[in-house]
């Protein structure tokens, strides 16, 4: 079961969800001007060791994000690596490498990264809007260069698919989560000392009652991340049942209104030549996680060992589809006609979903 | 003056992002994202001059997807509302203004000329790094991705290594 299944932006209530994204926006952009992520001296003193606010505010947002997350997966609510895979991009170790290197060489020569880039231009700043006229033409400029072989090659080296830090270190997720809110609160404390050291004063012998709440609550929510290992739902989370449709479900839809449906067949192409359903199309299951989301629900016909969120399993697979009465009614007997264009339907023409954040 | 140096306590202001980000997670099944959209607005800009070149190039084609319009894209409507999130803010602290934010000994063409190279830079690296600083350090670090990790790491790597050769600008 998950919290909300994703149907923000399915086409029914596109501009519902739409709109929920300016205000989720919104929201964002404010705390990023209040966190003083407009103002590009404030990010630069991080990479000179004045001012650690940008680690802080970035660390202590990835610890309450991610505990909650993990306690709300812990307790049943979500399902954890549904919404992970839906939220991180795949793992390309080389081009992540080198792509955030350059872009923390940006990032001191701009003052800005992306994102506050827009706040500061949206404070007035012309060295915000300038960030924001490279930062446009830089992604443009990508895929020019993308159109040489060898510059693409680079582009997708070092694929790793989804890859979750704790199935690398084969840990509970929310053992890791409050292990890295521990080091988060020991690298504050540490990144204080260094302020403290660069600034020649010496740190103030109570901090802020603001830091200590601020402290004691990221402590907390790592106990209830741990505790939650304990309860019952987490084992559901591993191996949940997968959500299937019946044959006569399917059958019902197919003639109904087949285009609320997208069914893929994730069979070997042979054995989708000989039987399939009216409409589906032939992929491999590998393949499956660039499907992108155009809101239609999604069925799959054979086995595929990870669905992607919002998909759905024929249940019984083909077989149960040949067997049930509606479709006994609707076909004649005889094979179907040949597929259509079985290689050019092998391979999704838009890795939309996995493009991650930026470059979608 | 003292108004306008008023800014949230780092912690306090990380708790909130953290709080948007987890909304955000559980309401949209989604990241937190800025350049994405830059991506997309850059499309649209060489869709209007030379739609015949968009066309003929499969990378700039599929950031389109099966939308009509290549603006039709939750990131697009996330940044607006960062716009306007990031007006509002300025304005009700007392921030806003036409300035250009520098160090006393740059000049204002200079400090655009960086701001303006370090945006290219940093777009090439959210294509390379499949995301930025939002949309894949922060929402992939959250969700404990083993790549969102590697690009953060990085970031703060090239950040640090090349300070040096800039310190002028920001004294």
């Amino acid at each position: 079961m998950t919290f909300f299944p994703f149907t923000a932006l399915s086409t029914a209530a596109r501009q519902e969800g739409l709109l929920v994204a300016v205000l989720i926006g919104m929201a964002f952009g404010f705390v990023l001007e209040r966190a003083a992520f407009g103002r590009a001296d404030k990010l630069a003193a991080q990479f000179y060791l004045r001012d650690m606010r940008v680690f802080k505010v970035m660390f202590t947002a990835i610890v309450t994000a991610m505990l909650g997350l993990v306690i709300t997966s812990g307790l049943g609510l979500t399902n954890l690596r549904d919404i992970s895979e839906s939220i991180a991009s795949f793992t390309f170790i080389w081009p992540m490498l080198v792509g955030g290197f350059v872009l923390g060489v940006g990032f001191i020569v701009s003052g800005y990264c992306p994102g506050t880039s827009i706040v500061s231009a949206a404070s007035g700043n012309f060295d915000g809007l300038f960030t924001v006229l490279g930062v446009i033409t830089g992604t443009f400029v990508y895929s020019e260069l993308q159109q040489i072989p060898k510059f693409q090659q680079f582009h997708n080296s070092g694929a790793r698919g989804s890859w979750f830090l704790y199935d690398v270190i084969k840990v509970p997720p929310q053992a890791l989560a409050a292990a890295v809110a521990v080091m988060a609160i020991l690298a504050f404390i540490g990144a204080e000392k260094v302020e403290a050291i660069v600034s020649g004063t010496r740190p103030a012998l109570r901090p802020p009652r603001v830091r200590r709440y601020a402290f004691a609550t990221v402590s907390a929510l790592a106990v209830v991340a741990l505790v939650t290992i304990a309860v019952p739902t987490t084992q559901v989370m591993a191996k949940q049942p997968r959500s299937t449709i019946s044959a006569a479900d399917l059958a019902r839809a197919v003639v109904d209104a087949p285009w609320t449906i997208r069914i893929i067949d994730v069979r070997d192409a042979a054995l989708y030549a000989k039987d399939r359903v009216p409409g589906s199309i032939n992929v491999s299951a590998a393949s499956l996680s660039d499907l992108p989301d155009d809101g239609r629900a999604v069925v799959i016909v054979g086995d595929a060992s990870r669905l992607p969120p919002n998909a759905r399993l024929l249940a019984g697979g083909i077989a149960a589809w040949k067997a049930d009465p509606l479709v006994k009614a609707m076909t004649s007997g005889g094979p179907p006609p040949p597929p259509p264009s079985v290689a050019g339907a092998a391979t999704f023409s838009k890795p939309k979903k996995k493009a991650g954040g930026c470059s979608s | 003056m003292e108004r306008a140096e008023k800014f949230w306590n780092p912690y306090l202001a990380g708790i909130a992002l953290g709080l948007v980000l987890l909304t955000t997670f559980l309401v949209m099944g989604k990241e937190l994202g800025a350049s994405g959209a830059a991506n997309r607005i850059g499309v649209f800009i060489a869709e209007v001059l030379a739609p015949a070149h968009v066309a003929a190039n499969p990378n700039l084609a599929a950031t389109k997807g099966d939308r009509s319009n290549v603006l039709d894209d939750w990131l697009v409507f996330e940044v607006l509302g960062v716009f306007l999130g990031g007006a509002l803010g300025a304005v009700t602290a007392g921030r806003f203004g036409a300035k250009v934010i520098r160090g006393s000994a740059t000049t204002i063409p200079v400090r655009l000329a960086f701001a303006f190279s370090g945006g290219v830079l940093m777009g090439l690296a959210a294509r390379a790094g499949r995301g930025c600083t939002s949309g894949q350090a922060l929402s992939g670090g959250a969700v404990l991705s083993v790549g969102a990790w590697i690009f953060m790491l990085s970031v703060f790597a090239g950040g640090y290594a090349f300070a040096w050769f800039v310190r002028r600008q920001w004294s």
